[in-house]
């Protein structure tokens, strides 16, 4: 489960997206584009289950995960590298990836 | 530099207004199983204004009711004593301290980061099987000796802040240089002025040094909060840095990496709303 603000295009859908009386709006194994994730986020829908295998281009997974860990790595930039930091660092890095932020 | 003796601190902490004293029945139900709880509750609702900040959290997505309340002992109900004891606390001390001018002291940044804590300290509560409410307001409490020196000694405080940004080191460092003492150590003289509970003094004068701490107290719990809501940066503040984590605190919550996914998202996902609903 991904914050709709956080899919990408190209990212398949584990499930279908339904409204509150469980009609379905786009279905299960559909290839997401940005023009249906903007329409999606009109609606509302705030959460999408999306397959993790299809998510993104590795290349620009490493970019993208170069780029915040350099902004967790700032807040950290005094923490050492005790166990609990470096813990803690690695946890709030893998929330960040997740978030898309 | 301006360092402060004991002796201007503790006089110092004898100007703040004292706590109303419907919070200091609440502080004295901590140890006390035979609290009279009616009596709390007519207190609260004399005081119009305590009733609706608590109802306004009460109905607050932080606690998810299916149903309003609508008076103070339908929150006591619904939500039970602790609860509505450890926000009654939380919304009366902080609001203890009137408005801060202190140059480089931003009041909004500060809650943000309290209430992250207390979300932090809360989720971690629940993780570890300890108390989540009281967690959550030694989480906002913990850092009540900034709001302190901030109150007391503006201009001696306004120079420590500087000095913090223009070394680019922990807050609690400047303090020790500027000031010759710390909001760890002013806040818990302050949790021993308003007679505070052992657990959430332990959580004020010991979340920088949790080891010290027998291993029940919230100190370990605050301490790993504090350094998450560093971590996400939650106050906004562009000189946010995490001290390193206890390695004796550490070791005693057992965080690993499956909890620790679990807790973050409640924190940044409870934030707005619950610093919403704790600002005075």
């Amino acid at each position: 489960m991904i914050r709709t603000e956080a899919a990408l295009p190209g990212m398949c859908l584990s499930e279908a997206v339904v409204d509150d009386s469980g009609r379905v709006l786009v279905p299960e194994g559909a290839v997401l584009t940005e023009s249906l994730i903007q329409s999606l986020l009109r609606r509302g829908v705030s959460e999408l289950c999306v397959d993790q295998a299809t998510e993104e281009d590795p290349a620009e997974r490493e970019i993208r995960r170069a780029r915040i860990s350099r902004s967790v790595a700032v807040y950290f930039r005094q923490a050492g590298d005790g166990v609990g930091s470096l813990a803690l660092q690695e946890a709030i890095l893998t929330f960040r990836m997740g978030r898309g932020e | 530099m301006n360092k402060l003796s004991h002796d201007e601190i503790v006089h110092g902490l004898r100007q703040l207004p004292a706590l109303p004293t419907v919070i200091s029945e609440v502080l004295s139900s901590f140890g006390n199983d035979e609290a009279d709880i009616g009596l709390i509750c007519r207190q609260v609702a004399r005081d119009q204004s305590l009733t609706a900040r608590l109802l306004r959290v009460a109905n607050s997505s932080f606690y998810g009711l299916q149903c309003r309340v609508a008076t103070i002992n339908e929150a006591v109900v619904v939500l039970g004593f602790r609860a509505v004891r450890s926000m009654l606390l939380t919304l009366g001390v902080s609001g203890a301290f009137g408005k801060q001018d202190c140059p480089g002291f931003e009041p909004r940044a500060y809650m943000r980061h309290c209430v992250g804590v207390g979300l932090a300290a809360r989720a971690i509560a629940e993780t570890t099987g300890r108390n989540p409410d009281l967690a959550f307001a030694g989480g906002v409490l913990h850092d009540m000796g900034q709001l302190a020196l901030a109150s007391i000694f503006r201009g001696s405080y306004a120079q420590a802040l500087a000095y913090r940004r223009e070394h680019d080191i922990p807050l609690v460092i400047a303090e020790r240089d500027v000031l010759g003492t710390d909001h760890v150590l002013v806040g818990g003289l302050l949790a021993d002025t308003w007679n505070f509970p052992a657990s959430l003094r332990s959580a004020i004068a010991g979340h920088h040094a949790p080891s010290a701490a027998t291993a029940d107290s919230l100190a370990d719990l605050v301490h790993v909060a504090d350094a998450i809501a560093h971590g996400l940066g939650l106050a906004g503040d562009d000189y946010d840095l995490v001290m390193p984590v206890d390695f004796t605190a550490w070791q005693r919550l057992g965080l690993d990496q499956d909890k620790l996914a679990r807790i973050l998202p409640r924190v940044v996902d409870g934030l707005d709303e619950a610093s919403q609903a704790f600002s005075a």
